[in-house]
């Protein structure tokens, strides 16, 4: 075997073992004692310094596909044996001292099989076939070495190819397996990636619900509260009212009360103070009551205020202006809670995978509404004009719209303006949302929609950080881009742009 | 919704309390009272300060104490500037014939009176016959030595009154029944402390049963039996924590309700009256009656109150079952008693059986009482079971006010206010009974309204010197008179503010004004019959 | 005698109406202020200060817009006026931060979360205030009838404020 074959890789190492028992018989034929010894000869016999060729680096010896004449005895230096078919012409085999160039053609006659080239300075025998014989007869022991050496050649050449057949056929095998390997792996990182957009989106949820407990608590609060009042208090309440001979008063309060407006507090606190300074005789939580009410109402309960005799008919209007008070108060509550309850239903409405045409404003609207708790230390400006349709997935779209504004929520820590605003631009509508939070670094802005990349810090908050780019998957779905810049005030804008239908 | 009550402000009630006070002691200043020594001027307006002031509470009532006591010092004592160097003006008596002197018209007090000199600084009131009144001598009838050297000026400031040292008055602090007190308060206090008064409660409340009534009964006779030794206060809030429990389990509209609230601070007034201890208005009756050098034992004073306390207790409960009937059948008690086992809390129940022992049986074995407060006193703080913070914590200002009532009570004695007071009425005029019964309608009116010790400090001293002098009449007896006021100031519970048992009771909120109303007047009334019927037939045996 | 007050704080007019509302059983004893933001709390509670009368107890809601109601709590807790004030957190949701945020550093003292018990309120109120009573007034019998006797009681008993006269 040639040493410093660059073909002498792992598996020419197993291959070695396999062939030295072959050749340990055959010690006589070892390359370098062949080579030893032609050199030896060629220095006493003529003939074979008249047959001494040398090739400069790059020198084309065998041309592929030509007819060759010569059989070519390397005794110095490396020829790179090259196939056309093969890529870029690659060499597929390195000869080197002690080997035979063009053996097979030289024999046959049929055209070179494969190219030969100078690796390096390359010198040794160039034989044709008149010179050939003429070795053959002169110098018969050597031309017994020779024909030794070239069937081992050939022998080894063929046993090279077996090997060869059974390493690609091994290769092959082995990449088989890999590629069965990746594509599992490819499969298993799919339902990864599908898991943790799913977990984004609990934890979107998770806040959703925790924003809307407190946003459905507190009415529903008002709402329980006030009807456990009038519940206690009504009966009693019309008992009195029964045993009044007017009770056209006891109805102008209940209506005063149902249209009451909530007072500025503080004024209502210096009213208190005069109140009680005036009227000594009343209750702190008559005060209170008489103060809430606005002008024309006081003016129509003062006489009674003013004389500690009625003060049984001022308890009883100032109950059925509480009472009309607390109606209100369950009205308000109740619309409010239902507004909320219908924007979560059409928020989460996932219409099935079938887009529709939407007026996307409505979402964003729902969103806004939807995270209102989330919101509540933020200044957002909106400003959503007449847009265009949208073919879309309504619950989707409010997926994204809820990961940036959310997003955008962190980033302020809660604090700070928003504006959101949407316009069309061609064929697309877009919609921006920008903040006033420290914005995205530029060299960050490549990286942010990566669902590998998060600044979030581990368990320090809900979600994943994850829904930018489970915002931009939801976006390019509905053939989409959703690109991050500055705001003009310096924080982040994020704008998504969407093809408008027709 | 509750009605505000229109209130007058705190400032307005307070500036015409200290104006009126101060108004009241001015007066004697510009009013000269005939028969009435120079000193009586000043302890008149003392008193009638200390009156106003006890009564309106401008300032709080031990403050008045102590400012009485600092204007004794001031104005009353031997070393105040307006006796410190003053000395009587002495001249011989001359005599004219056999029972006819000759003295200077000055000599001649307002009443007929002449003085004689004694001492520099004392000297002795003598009632005379006016024979002849010359320019500047008048020629009088009575019983003279020759030479007898009598007062040149009626009107001097040392007349009709001997100035005692200042150390008279500070030492009302440290008289005995005071150091009685201090002994009780250090008892009570240490008991509050291990919670003895508590698991004494569970354990004496253990035989009363389920039965609404007995529960009642027991929760009175405990808390009468506590209140004996502790404070009526401390024993009420404590007794409160037992009653609140229950009656927060109990209907409304029961009377039991109402029962457990108010039998409460009822016990323990009446309570208050069955030992020396029990409430200050028995410490101003002992030292009144100790400064006439009669002395009440401990176990005496026990024997002369248990028949109208066990009796007043039973109608009171009589009366409630009456007023309150209680609608529940059954109720379980839930009391637990853990009585501490540590070496101090052991030391604590020896010194509290061994104090309470020796005080009853004072009259066995003759060592007074105070004396023996001093057992608790010494032994409790020896033992670190009292320590600086507890001690800083007994009611020390309850010390002070009683002190400066018997201040109050020494000189209206000794400058003849007293007897000047009552000797404007005819008091001989009335039968004995109608005497007592009229001291103790007042001391019952007057304690409703006023400090049970205030009113007892307004009125001993003027009993007792009716006594002394002889005003109300040979069948009257100081003893019974004293101890009838005494126990008369105790029977006030009709309002809320008649005592501070009541007020606690009344802010629990279980209870209406006039509960206890209904049920303090039957007490007043029947206390007052019972304690009559006591001091005609009962305590003459024993006094 | 300085008045000792109550303060609501909650950004919602009919829930603050309906707190006042279950919280008007003491007004008669305890004044009940009302603010609808932490900044005119701040406000009422510089008032209170200025005419020497105390702040016995804070309900405030957590989610309010401007400041927090957990911030107004913390800042309470950095005065000296209204440090020893009984702070109630009131509230539909609060994230656990916020909630361990209240305990640590607002020296929170109760959470009531909404909807309410309105029994349950009272109760809570009743007890803060006796526990801010018990600590700062030295006269407990005014507050008998309304707070929490047994243990008003207790103290009356073991520290003897009132005393025979």
């Amino acid at each position: 075997m040639s040493t410093g074959n660059p073909f002498e890789s792992a598996s020419g190492a197993a291959r070695e073992i396999k062939s030295s028992d072959a050749f340990r018989t055959r010690q006589i034929y070892n390359k370098k004692v062949f080579v030893e010894r032609v050199r030896e000869m060629m220095s006493q016999a003529p003939l074979l310094m008249k047959l001494r060729f040398t090739a400069d680096v790059g020198q084309v010896l065998i041309k592929e596909g030509a007819n060759n004449n010569s059989l070519y005895i390397i005794l110095d230096g490396y020829v790179a044996q090259l196939k056309n078919s093969f890529e870029s012409n690659a060499a597929i085999d390195m000869q080197g001292p002690g080997d035979f160039l063009g053996l097979l053609s030289f024999h046959t006659g049929e055209p070179a099989f494969t190219s030969a080239r100078a690796s390096t300075k390359v010198s040794g025998l160039k034989v044709n076939h008149h010179e050939f014989d003429e070795f053959n007869s002169k110098y018969p022991e050597i031309s017994k070495v020779l024909q030794g050496l070239v069937f081992s050649n050939l022998s080894e050449r063929y046993r090279r190819v077996v090997t060869l057949h059974i390493e690609v056929d091994h290769l092959s095998r082995q990449l088989e397996e890999e590629r069965n390997q990746l594509q599992l792996t490819v499969i298993e990182l799919e339902k990864t990636r599908n898991r943790l957009i799913n977990q984004e989106k609990m934890a979107t949820l998770g806040e959703l619900t925790a924003g809307l407990a407190h946003e459905i608590n507190n009415p529903a609060s008002a709402l329980l509260r006030s009807v456990d009042y009038l519940i206690q208090k009504l009966p009693e309440m019309l008992q009195k009212a029964a045993e009044q001979t007017d009770t056209s008063m006891v109805r102008f309060l209940f209506d005063a009360g149902t249209n009451r407006d909530y007072s500025d507090h503080i004024t209502h606190r210096e009213l208190v103070k005069k109140f009680s300074e005036k009227y000594p005789h009343l209750s702190r939580a008559q005060v209170r009551a008489i103060t809430m009410m606005n002008k024309e109402t006081y003016q129509r309960i003062r006489k009674y205020a003013e004389s500690p005799e009625l003060n049984d008919v001022l308890n009883l209007l100032i109950d059925s202006y509480q009472a009309g008070s607390f109606m209100n108060s369950i009205r308000l509550s109740t619309s409010r809670i239902e507004n909320l309850v219908k924007s979560l239903k059409s928020y989460s409405r996932q219409s099935g995978n079938k887009p529709e045409e939407t007026d996307i404003r409505n979402g964003i609207r729902e969103t806004l509404m939807i995270l209102g708790n989330r919101l509540r230390e933020i200044e957002v400006s909106v400003n959503l004009p007449e847009i265009p349709t949208v073919m879309c997935n309504i619950g989707e779209l409010n997926q994204v719209w809820t990961n940036i504004i959310i997003n955008a929520c962190d980033a302020m820590k809660d604090k700070g303006t928003m504006e959101i605003e949407c316009g069309s631009e061609g064929e697309n509508v877009f919609v921006k949302i920008s903040d006033n939070g420290p914005g995205v670094p530029d060299n960050i802005k490549s990286r942010i929609f990566d669902s590998s990349f998060t600044t979030k810090t581990a368990g320090g908050d809900f979600g994943l950080g994850i829904g930018l780019a489970v915002s931009k998957g939801i976006v390019e779905q509905h053939n989409g881009e959703i690109r991050v810049g500055d705001a003009p005030g310096g924080g982040a804008q994020f704008t998504i742009y969407l093809p408008a239908k027709n | 919704m509750k009605q505000k009550k229109s209130q007058r402000p705190v400032w307005l009630k307070t500036a015409v309390g200290l104006i009126l006070g101060i108004i009241g002691f001015c007066i004697p200043l510009f009013v000269t009272f005939t028969g009435l020594s120079f000193a009586g001027h000043i302890t008149l307006g003392i008193f009638l300060m200390a009156a106003v002031f006890w009564m309106m509470e401008p300032i709080p009532i031990y403050s008045t104490s102590m400012l009485v006591i600092f204007l004794q010092v001031a104005f009353l004592s031997s070393q105040s500037p307006l006796f410190s160097e003053a000395e009587l003006p002495g001249t011989e008596i001359q005599m004219v014939s056999e029972e006819i002197w000759s003295v200077p018209a000055s000599a001649i007090g307002s009443g007929d009176q002449v003085f004689l000199r004694i001492g520099p600084r004392s000297s002795e009131a003598v009632e005379v016959e006016i024979v002849q009144a010359q320019n500047d001598t008048v020629l009088i009838r009575g019983n003279f030595e020759e030479g007898a050297m009598i007062v040149s000026d009626a009107g001097h400031r040392l007349t009709g009154y001997t100035p005692v040292g200042f150390s008279v008055f500070f030492g009302t602090l440290a008289s005995p029944i005071i150091i009685l007190f201090l002994g009780g308060f250090m008892l009570a206090g240490a008991a509050v402390k291990y919670n003895l008064d508590k698991n004494l409660t569970s354990v004496l409340l253990k035989p009363f049963g389920t039965k609404p009534m007995f529960i009642v009964l027991g929760l009175m006779l405990v808390t009468a039996v506590l209140s004996a030794f502790m404070s009526n206060t401390a024993t009420t809030a404590m007794m409160m924590t037992v009653a609140i429990p229950i009656a927060a389990q109990v209907a409304k509209e029961d009377g039991f309700r109402i029962m457990l609230a108010l039998s409460i601070p009822i016990a323990a007034n009446i309570g208050g009256m069955a030992t020396p201890i029990g409430t200050p208005p028995n410490a101003i009756v002992i030292s009144a009656l100790n400064a006439q050098g009669i002395n009440i034992a401990f176990g005496t004073w026990m024997i002369l109150a248990l028949p109208l306390v066990a009796v007043l207790i039973l109608a009171a409960w009589g009366i409630m079952r009456v007023f309150f009937p209680p609608k529940i059948e059954k109720f379980k008690l839930d009391l637990t008693s853990k009585f501490q086992t540590s070496p101090k809390a052991l030391m604590l129940y020896f010194f509290f059986g061994l104090t309470v022992v020796l005080w009853v049986t004072e009259a066995q074995h003759g060592v007074p009482s105070s004396m023996v407060a001093f057992l608790p006193i010494a032994g409790l703080t020896v033992t670190s079971i009292m320590e600086k913070e507890d001690i800083r914590a007994l009611p020390w200002e309850v010390l002070w006010l009683v002190a400066g009532g018997i201040a109050l009570g020494i000189s209206m004695e000794n400058t003849g206010l007293a007897v000047w007071i009552v000797s404007s009425i005819s008091w001989d005029v009335m039968p004995q009974i109608v005497l007592l019964l009229v001291f103790g309608l007042v001391a019952l009116f007057m304690s409703n309204f006023l400090s049970n010790t205030v009113t007892a400090t307004l009125l001993i001293p003027l009993a007792v010197s009716m006594g002394t002098s002889g005003i109300a009449g040979d069948g009257f007896n100081l003893i019974i008179s004293a101890l009838l006021i005494g126990m008369a100031c105790n029977m006030a519970m009709l309002l809320p503010i008649s005592t501070p048992p009541n007020a606690i009771a009344m802010s629990t909120g279980f209870i209406k004004t006039g509960d206890m109303i209904k049920v303090g007047l039957v007490i007043g009334f029947v206390g007052i019959g019972i304690a009559l019927i006591l001091s005609l037939f009962y305590w003459p045996l024993l006094v | 005698m300085s008045k000792i007050y109550i303060l609501v704080v909650e950004d919602e007019p009919e829930v603050l109406d309906v707190v006042v509302r279950d919280l008007s059983s003491l007004e008669e004893t305890f004044p009940i202020e009302m603010a609808v933001s932490v900044k005119e709390a701040r406000e009422i509670i510089a008032e209170i200060e200025e005419n020497g009368d105390k702040l016995g107890l804070a309900v405030c809601d957590h989610v309010m817009p401007g400041e927090m109601g957990v911030e107004l709590m913390i800042d309470m807790q950095k005065q000296p006026f209204t440090e020893r004030t009984r702070k109630v957190l009131l509230t539909g949701q609060a994230g656990l931060d916020a909630t361990v945020e209240a305990v640590n550093h607002a020296r929170l003292n109760r959470y009531i979360a909404k909807p309410w018990d309105p029994e349950e309120l009272v109760k809570i109120a009743i007890d803060e205030l006796t526990t801010y009573v018990i600590e700062h007034e030295k006269n407990l019998l005014p507050y008998l009838g309304i707070l929490d006797a047994e243990r008003l009681n207790e103290v009356i008993r073991s520290r003897g404020t009132v005393s025979d006269h």
